[in-house]
């Protein structure tokens, strides 16, 4: 077996890499304490151009998330531990078995923005150069696609023109479908410190919800999921009518501009239907209208609510056709900007990791086949688009895909329409999964499983959304027999009789030939590629060790900043395109049977499946549960007060989570976070319930918008358990898991409560102290247990009716204690004596509770969340939470 | 200066020396007093009794007031046979002693107390089959060098005097028809945990027994005959409860019942005729009351003080009081009825392994009853909500656990 020769990490000094989350791609400076005990430090990295030394809530407790908890550490074959020949080896004998009984196209991978470029690299020219079937797609499907298809269709590539900057350098800003203070918080905090700087700056935010990135808004359109494109459509004809576009710009460099103003104005009759279409007040719309047109720096920013949408695509254009036609773009405060989801779904890109894309910015064109089968030396080339993710799944459900390996993602939890994944993927005769946690709802599923290098292990390159590439570098050495995935991949490769294609025996070796694909032929003889970084295809192994972040593309060694001001778009003829966007209504809209329309997204503090994250108790403790916002008009009609349980139903699945009433929900419409999954919850997922109709351009995935109905989920009884063993429950309903400092938490509800397996073994094994409270009439109004044992607190149960109003972060702090059972016995009270409540952590940074935050403001008449930071230190690191402190001064007053 | 009224006060327990305070609290007392006490002692405390028979505690410690302070106030005592009262003559006012004195009286008092139940079964005039009452009967439970012995009763009393005379290096067994011990204050679940804390200290226990008869061999008594068991003892002490002694009441006329009947402003039939302490029997709106406890006895003292002063015309008002013990170093505190009717609401926490309870009857938002065991915190608090009947909903869910788990007002 070859080993894996990748350059060993110096533990000796602190290490320089990029943060594993969301893709601004943040540097990280990691002072390795223990590489045995992997304890790290975890600093923003103060040179780094993404986030000059500032980090989110996430990012800082990354050092928490990185214990050999959890941890795949073998490959296994149906649940037995092998050595890694036997598992590459069956892996290399079904993969060719499938080939050569069904095709290449019946083989599909599945990678993750969560891969780094080189691994990406890998996979991509296994799949696409030498498997020859372009069954290639990721997750990225979920998160850029439709920006990925919206810039190709303007720009002919998928160019982002500008760069982080200019959200500082804006006079105006509008955010669109974005979350920024909680999705990339990063770059909200230098947003918020810009406008602090420069007041007259003006921020607009266009989302359903008010969000807590409203707190910068000067002006919040709460617009009516699915017509965005509309309002941009309304954007472009009062540009046109006010004469605020730029002629000359548009007759230099673009073409279509007339057909799509012609649509655009086609698709409403006057402002005022446009405003109602869009659920808008008039005057707000001809508020941002006026804004945008008189400001020259203006910057557009969006994520995922326009990305996620059957009309992804067209929103997209619809954005850049406004940016083209004042000739906004690529200039410096000025521009479209897309905010990308993960830490490197754009090295995924880059490499052509998605299932319509070659290699290296390259399609699908016999001369790009051409050009990429000749660099890699090989004549299997795949010649067609392959399946995206959506369809993907339907193939292997009908049998035209056998053979699936899943990298680094959790599709189960993230696709939609999530029991038609399980289903298909019980059907499929190999299903292989590497990945660096053990039990994921994913690899539930898999008949192998391989130990893929975590974040803190690996070594290779990112790029983040303003097309950043960084270096990310190992922390540690590799547990157990984890690998990289670029090795993995390569050593299947080899075995498939690829040796000399796949000889790589580092990531710089893949770097390097990355690099030069990417230069190959892009030049006017060939043809004209927007992503080259031809220039670092001869960089030496210690030059790539130590690289420092730049951008792409790099032309004559240097790094362009910005693109598309004097045009030069990756089109024939080098001129951008307008696209007309027809705007047509949501495919899938409510009904009378599900009346209501469910978005989804994220919380502050969790990232994706929250194999992470839920490590981390701080992180726990923002959102400890799944649970669906609700208008409190809403939760009237439909009978769900605050903090009960209710089941949600869509056309493809139910959900039981808890009801929380926000004013920041639009009426008609509800919102569930997409975090938790089947390890960690019983009932609690949303991609159950989210349809699975994708943009018919980026076969992106409609998330953000699918009919629902509600009921209150009556049960039996509704209980917490604290303890320091973690467990399992069979015959509960609703379960959720919150890990905790010294332990687990459940919150729990339904039948069999009674009756826990759990509680009789406790019983057995430690002292029991009891509380009960029997009201006449019910058995029980109240019932709760502490177990102790050598004078540790084991396991608390708070048994009650409703979510029992316990201070969980009490009762959780109550098992680092020593105590007698007097004393522990109180602790059953549920709460703690006199004013020592907390209250629930809204700073996660320093720990500290909303009521000692509200008691706080209130004893010293605090105005500003500047100044609670004083006092508390709250808010003072990522200022993740600034908004949410702000909100609480603003209820006190 | 005319002669002052002659006030006879009939015993000299604790209920008759703190009338006695209350008399003479201001210095003088318009009163010629004359206190007479069937016991050799002057008054002591009876219920230290208990630390007496353990050691803890000597002589000094349980007297209330010693014979100078008698004289000093004046007061005539006479104990023994020259105070034990064998008659009264309500129509010439006037008692009569054992030893033949006779004392005129214009007020008379009534504090002769109580008498220990004795069981009927055969062998109970045996010699070492006594009661624990008096100085007199610790003084009896430590001559001889006893080595087995049977406590039969399972209330406070016994187990005090269990503990005692293990203490002294004894081997006791405790005989109780009840479940558990001390039933009257504990419900089964603290009555168990008081039961394995005693057991812990070498005190052996007979539950749900039934005593056959004592068996003697030439007239003491070597043995305990229980329903299927045997249990050899040289003595035996019977903490059978108490009655109340009213057999001088009885014998000239005066109204009584289980007690001697008196009204809240502790009247006797007879205008002349007061009397206080346990062994009066109060009609009390439609209920019939007993006193055992010290603290209610003490204020019949204030109320027949204030009525012999001529001062205001107090009157009982019957408060429940809560046991506040500690038994054999374990805190109790109960009050009320803690033992539930079918239609009352029970809050309990239980730590059976460290010997804590807690528990609250509730009803109609009202407490009800309250039981604390092994730690007695907020016993006081509970009893004031009792008292004051608070509805307690409001906080319920930190009721049980204390007033500085309340939140914040």
């Amino acid at each position: 077996m070859a080993v894996c020769a990748s350059v060993k990490p110096d533990f000796s000094k602190t290490i320089n890499t990029t943060c594993a989350y969301c893709g601004v791609g943040c540097g990280i400076t990691a002072n390795v304490i223990d590489p045995d005990l992997h304890v790290v430090e975890i600093k923003g990295r103060e040179d780094h151009p993404a986030n000059y030394g500032r980090l989110c809530s996430k990012g800082s407790a990354l050092g928490e998330t990185v214990s050999l908890e959890g941890r795949l550490l073998h490959p296994k074959i149906h649940g037995k531990t092998v050595v890694w020949s036997e598992a590459l080896d069956e892996v290399t004998r079904r993969l060719q078995e499938t080939i050569e009984q069904y095709g290449p196209d019946a083989v599909a991978l599945y990678g993750s923005g969560q891969l780094l470029t080189e691994d990406y690299y890998v996979a991509n020219k296994l799949m696409k150069g030498f498997i020859g079937s372009a069954n290639m797609d990721t997750n990225s499907r979920l998160c850029m696609a439709s920006t990925v298809a919206g810039q190709k269709r303007a720009f002919g590539s998928d160019t982002v023109p500008n760069t982080y900057q200019d959200l500082e350098m804006a006079s105006l800003l509008i955010l669109v479908g974005s979350n920024t203070a909680w999705c990339h918080p990063v770059l909200f905090q230098r947003i918020r410190a810009m406008k602090e700087q420069r007041p007259e700056m003006k921020v607009v935010v266009i989302d359903p919800r008010k969000t807590d990135t409203c707190d910068i808004a000067d002006l919040h359109l709460p617009i009516r999921p699915g017509t965005d494109a509309l309002l941009f459509n309304g954007l472009l004809s009062w540009l046109a009518e006010q004469g605020t576009i730029d002629l000359p710009y548009i007759e230099k460099h673009t073409n279509d501009f007339g057909q799509s103003l012609e649509v655009a104005r086609a698709s409403f009759r006057d402002y005022s239907q446009l405003s109602e279409l869009c659920g808008l007040d008039q005057d707000t719309v001809f508020q941002f209208f006026h804004w945008f047109s008189t400001t020259e720096k203006t910057v557009t920013a969006w994520s995922q609510g326009v990305n996620q949408s059957s009309s992804g695509t067209d929103k997209v254009n619809a954005i850049i056709n406004c940016h083209l036609a004042t000739g906004r773009i690529g200039l410096p405060g000025s521009g479209p900007l897309s905010l990308t989801g993960q830490p490197n779904a754009m090295g995924g890109r880059e490499v052509g990791g998605l299932a319509n894309q070659l290699a290296a910015h390259m399609d699908f064109s016999p001369e790009d086949i051409d050009r990429v089968g000749r660099f890699w030396g090989t004549t299997n080339m795949a010649r067609s688009l392959g399946k995206t993710a959506v369809d993907l799944f339907r193939a292997i459900d009908r049998g035209a895909i056998r053979f699936l390996w899943v990298m680094g993602t959790n599709p189960v939890v993230s696709m939609p329409d999530g029991k038609s994944i399980i289903k298909a993927l019980k059907k499929c005769p190999t299903v292989v999964v590497s990945d660096c946690i053990e039990k994921t709802d994913t690899t539930a599923l898999a008949g192998i499983v391989l130990p893929a290098a975590p974040w803190s292990e690996k070594d290779g390159t990112v790029t983040n959304s303003e097309r950043r590439i960084s270096r990310q570098r190992a922390l540690f050495q590799l547990a157990g027999e984890s690998k990289p995935d670029w090795w993995i991949l390569t050593q299947v490769a080899k075995r498939l009789g690829h040796s000399d294609a796949f000889d790589f025996a580092n990531s710089a070796d893949i770097f390097r030939e990355h690099a030069a694909l990417s230069g190959f032929e892009n030049n006017a003889a060939g043809k004209i590629r927007d992503f080259n970084i031809g220039t670092k295809a001869s960089i030496s192994d210690h030059e790539y060790e130590s690289m420092d972040p730049f951008q792409w593309p790099v032309i004559e060694d240097k790094s362009q900043q910005r693109l598309f001001s004097t045009g030069g778009f990756y089109t024939e003829d080098r001129r951008a395109k307008f696209v007309p966007t027809h705007w047509q209504k949501a495919a899938n809209s409510i009904n009378a049977e599900y009346p209501l329309l469910l978005n989804t997204g994220r919380v502050r503090d969790h990232w994706h499946t929250m194999t992470r994250t839920g490590l981390s108790p701080r992180l726990n403790q923002h959102t400890d549960e799944p649970f669906l916002a609700i208008h409190p008009e809403d939760a009237g009609s439909w009978q769900l007060q605050d903090q009960m349980l209710c089941k949600v139903s869509s056309e493809f699945g139910d959900a039981i989570v808890r009801v929380k009433h926000s004013e920041a929900q639009r009426v008609g419409e509800v919102f569930m976070p997409m975090h938790w999954t089947r390890q960690n919850s019983q009932s609690g997922f949303c991609g159950v319930l989210v349809n699975p109709v994708v943009d018919p351009v980026s076969k992106q995935p409609d998330l953000k918008h699918t009919p629902v109905k509600l009921e209150p989920f009556y049960h039996t009884g509704n209980g917490v358990l604290f303890s320091r063993e973690q467990l399992s429950f069979t015959g509960v309903e609703y379960v959720t898991e919150v890990r905790s400092e010294q332990g687990f938490r459940y919150e729990l509800a339904g039948s069999g409560l009674d009756n826990l397996s759990a509680l009789s073994d406790f019983n057995k094994r430690f002292e029991k102290i009891e509380y009960v409270d029997a009201k006449s009439g019910s058995q029980y109004d109240g019932c709760r247990v502490l177990w102790l044992d050598q004078h540790q607190v084991q396991a608390i149960w708070m048994f009650g009716e409703g979510r029992s109003a316990c201070d969980r972060q009490w009762l959780q702090s109550c098992f680092g204690k020593s105590v007698t059972a007097l004393e522990a016995w109180y602790f059953l009270s549920g709460t703690p004596p006199k004013g020592e409540d907390a209250g629930r952590q809204v700073c996660a940074c320093f720990g500290v509770g909303e009521k000692t935050i509200c008691r706080t403001v209130r004893d010293n008449n605090l105005r500003e969340a500047a100044e609670v930071g004083e006092y508390l230190k709250a808010g003072t690191n990522c200022g993740s939470c600034v908004p949410e402190i702000r909100q609480l001064i603003a209820s006190i007053e | 200066m005319g002669e002052k009224p002659k006030l006879v006060v009939i015993g000299n327990g604790m209920g008759g020396v703190r009338l006695l305070e209350q008399l003479f609290a201001k210095g003088s007392c318009p009163f010629e007093v004359t206190v007479l006490s069937a016991e050799d002692s002057t008054g002591y405390n009876r219920i230290q009794l208990s630390k007496l028979l353990a050691g803890a505690i000597d002589l000094d410690g349980i007297q209330l007031k010693p014979l100078q302070w008698y004289q000093e106030q004046g007061i005539k005592l006479f104990t023994g046979e020259d105070g034990q009262v064998v008659n009264i003559d309500r129509d010439l006012k006037q008692v009569s002693t054992q030893s033949g004195k006779t004392f005129s009286y214009d007020r008379l008092v009534l504090a002769t107390g109580s008498q220990p139940n004795r069981i009927p079964v055969p062998g109970a005039d045996l010699k070492g089959v006594m009661s624990f009452r008096t100085l007199q009967d610790v003084n009896r439970m430590l001559e001889g060098n006893h080595q087995y012995v049977v406590v039969i009763g399972g209330g406070l009393l016994g187990l005090e005097c269990a503990s005692g005379l293990v203490q002294r290096g004894m081997s006791v067994t405790i005989v109780d028809n009840m479940p558990t011990p001390m039933a009257r204050q504990l419900d089964s679940d603290a009555g168990l945990l008081l039961r394995q804390t005693l057991e812990s200290r070498g005190i052996q226990f007979r539950s749900q027994a039934r005593l056959k008869s004592y068996d003697g061999v030439d007239g003491h008594v070597c043995g305990v005959q229980l329903e299927g068991d045997y249990l050899p003892a040289s003595l035996v002490i019977v903490t059978a409860g108490v009655r109340p002694d009213i057999d001088l009441m009885k014998a000239c006329g005066l109204k009584s019942q289980r007690g001697v009947l008196v009204n809240d402003q502790l009247q006797t039939s007879d205008p002349a005729i007061m009397a206080m302490g346990e062994c009066v029997e109060m009609q009390y709106s439609d209920q019939s009351l007993l006193f055992g406890l010290v603290a209610p006895v003490y204020r019949h003292a204030e109320i027949v003080a204030s009525h012999l002063l001529g001062g205001s015309r107090e009157a009982f008002v019957p408060v429940p009081i809560p046991t506040n013990l500690k038994v054999d170093g374990v805190d109790v505190f109960s009050s009320g009825e803690f033992n539930p009717a079918e239609s009352d609401e029970v809050s309990t926490l239980h730590a059976p392994d460290s010997q804590l309870y807690r528990k609250l009857v509730i009803n109609n938002n009202r407490i009800k009853g309250v039981l604390l065991y092994g730690d007695v915190t907020d016993g006081l608090w509970y009893q004031e909500l009792m008292a004051s009947s608070t509805d307690i909903s409001p906080f319920r869910q930190q009721l049980l656990f204390g007033q500085r788990f309340l939140p914040a007002a």
